[in-house]
């Protein structure tokens, strides 16, 4: 039977494909929805407000969640993948959620591409893309002069015999204080360098992956949020031990509500489906992702698999991509 | 001065029974004791405090990507922000200072200009010229 706790299900023995689960899908989620909604209603008048004492919530008021369940015994949501795939593996599943409410856990169940969420869990390419983020953008600006640029130290100080000192030719050797110096930084540096395409790539299946069996990917079926207040999103965080940072991705357009919600928050991010990288994956806990960003990634990444070296750069149009 | 032997005095090998020294304003375990003038003991400097999660730190890293997820259109190189001869390109000190000149040498000041040259004249002969690669 389907376990009701994280967001990861165990795949299911009968068969990979969606549809011979429905039935069960079915009876799980409303049983765990029943189960939620005697719960909720037994134990709403504590509620999950946060205590006073708690580092990770910002003020002292809390929002108060309402105390009716909003859910309602709508069909659940099944998502099959949107890629082929091969036969010889089968598709990872999660839940999707919801935002509407604090207890919207299990709306329904998507199918993920193995190739996509279930590779190997390579952590030297986690930390091969990481070190590339850091440095590839990296221009030190750090310059010092060289006993030709230093001002002054043409003329020889005394002359070379007689003087019981020791020789020298100028005032502005790297012998002397104040003079040059011989091997220092120069001029702005670059450390540019780009690592080759499928290794990003791989680098976010990477990332995905790990976020899922770790139980830190959150599906969403799409980023509506009852009221605009940041409290609410902190207060749904703390119910659903989201972690201490969430990053929103999203492909769409961005409701307004969220966007205004997650602007005062500091550690609460959303960004575009165009902005995900490892480092904002690894930087924040937890990852929620929407269901079309799910399709989105797994178009744009498993391309990659099949695709032929490029004969001329991938911005110039090619007879077949996009 | 002795501060050993201000501090610590011995029973002539057999046992001390009392107190050392009877009402001292330190004890004689703190490293103030038996010193005359006092001493300024200096702690490790303490840690500043860093705010990880600031807007240029919360985002760090994002568009990276765009390249892959975005259909080739923009390259990451494009969004690095700095000199305009370094912009998506690497290179070791001759070729940034033959690229700085070729970018944007006549927009330079004279003297910077020259001390350019100079510069590049120097690396040219040091590199093609001296040791054992040339």
């Amino acid at each position: 039977m389907l376990r009701a706790g994280g967001p990861r299900v165990a795949a299911v023995a009968a068969g990979s494909s969606i549809t011979s689960a429905v039935s069960s899908v079915t009876s799980a989620v409303s049983a765990a929805l029943r189960g939620r909604a005697r719960a909720g209603a037994a134990g709403v008048s504590s509620g999950p407000a946060a205590p006073a004492g708690t580092p990770a919530v910002t003020g002292t008021r809390t929002v108060p969640l309402s105390p009716v369940s909003p859910v309602s015994p709508v069909s659940p949501i099944l998502r099959p993948c949107a890629v082929p795939v091969p036969c010889h593996r089968s598709p990872v599943q999660a839940w999707v959620e919801s935002l509407r409410h604090h207890d919207d856990e299990f709306r329904g169940l998507t199918d993920l591409h193995p190739d996509v969420f279930a590779v190997r869990p390579r952590l030297d390419i986690l930390h091969t893309v990481a070190m590339w983020q850091k440095n590839y953008k990296r221009i030190s600006y750090a310059k010092v002069k060289t006993r030709a640029e230093v001002r002054g130290g043409g003329r020889k100080p005394w002359r070379q015999k007689g003087t019981g000192r020791a020789r020298h030719g100028s005032i502005r050797s790297p012998l002397w204080r104040g003079g040059g110096i011989s091997h220092g930084p120069r001029g702005p540096t670059s450390y540019y360098y780009m690592l080759p395409m499928k290794i990003r790539v791989l680098g976010l299946k990477v990332a995905l992956t790990v976020k899922l069996m770790q139980d830190d990917l959150h599906i969403v079926d799409n980023l509506e949020i009852p009221t605009s207040d940041p409290q609410y999103l902190l207060d749904l965080a703390r119910y659903r031990h989201w972690g201490r940072s969430v990053l929103i991705v999203d492909v769409n357009e961005i409701p307004e509500k969220i966007s205004t919600a997650v602007a005062e928050l500091k550690t609460i991010n959303l960004i575009p489906a165009l902005g995900l990288n490892v480092h904002s994956m690894l930087k924040h806990e937890t990852l929620v992702v929407t269901l079309d960003t799910v399709t989105f990634l797994e178009k744009t990444l498993l391309w990659h698999d099949t695709r032929y070296s490029a004969l001329y750069p991938f911005s110039m149009p090619y007879s077949d991509f996009p | 001065p002795l501060l050993q032997a201000e501090r610590s005095i011995s029973g002539g090998g057999t046992a001390r029974w009392g107190p050392v020294r009877p009402g001292l304003p330190v004890p004689l375990s703190s490293p103030l004791a038996g010193l005359t003038r006092a001493f300024r003991i200096k702690e490790p400097p303490k840690r500043k405090q860093v705010d990880r999660w600031t807007e240029k730190r919360a985002l760090f890293g994002v568009y990276d990507n765009v390249g892959i997820l975005g259909g080739f259109q923009m390259h990451p190189k494009n969004l690095i922000v700095g000199p305009k001869w370094l912009r998506g390109w690497r290179g070791n000190e001759l070729q940034r200072c033959i690229r700085k000149k070729q970018m944007v040498g006549d927009r330079m000041f004279v003297d910077d200009y020259l001390k350019l040259t100079k510069r590049i004249r120097y690396l040219y002969r040091r590199f093609n010229r001296t040791g054992k690669h040339r």
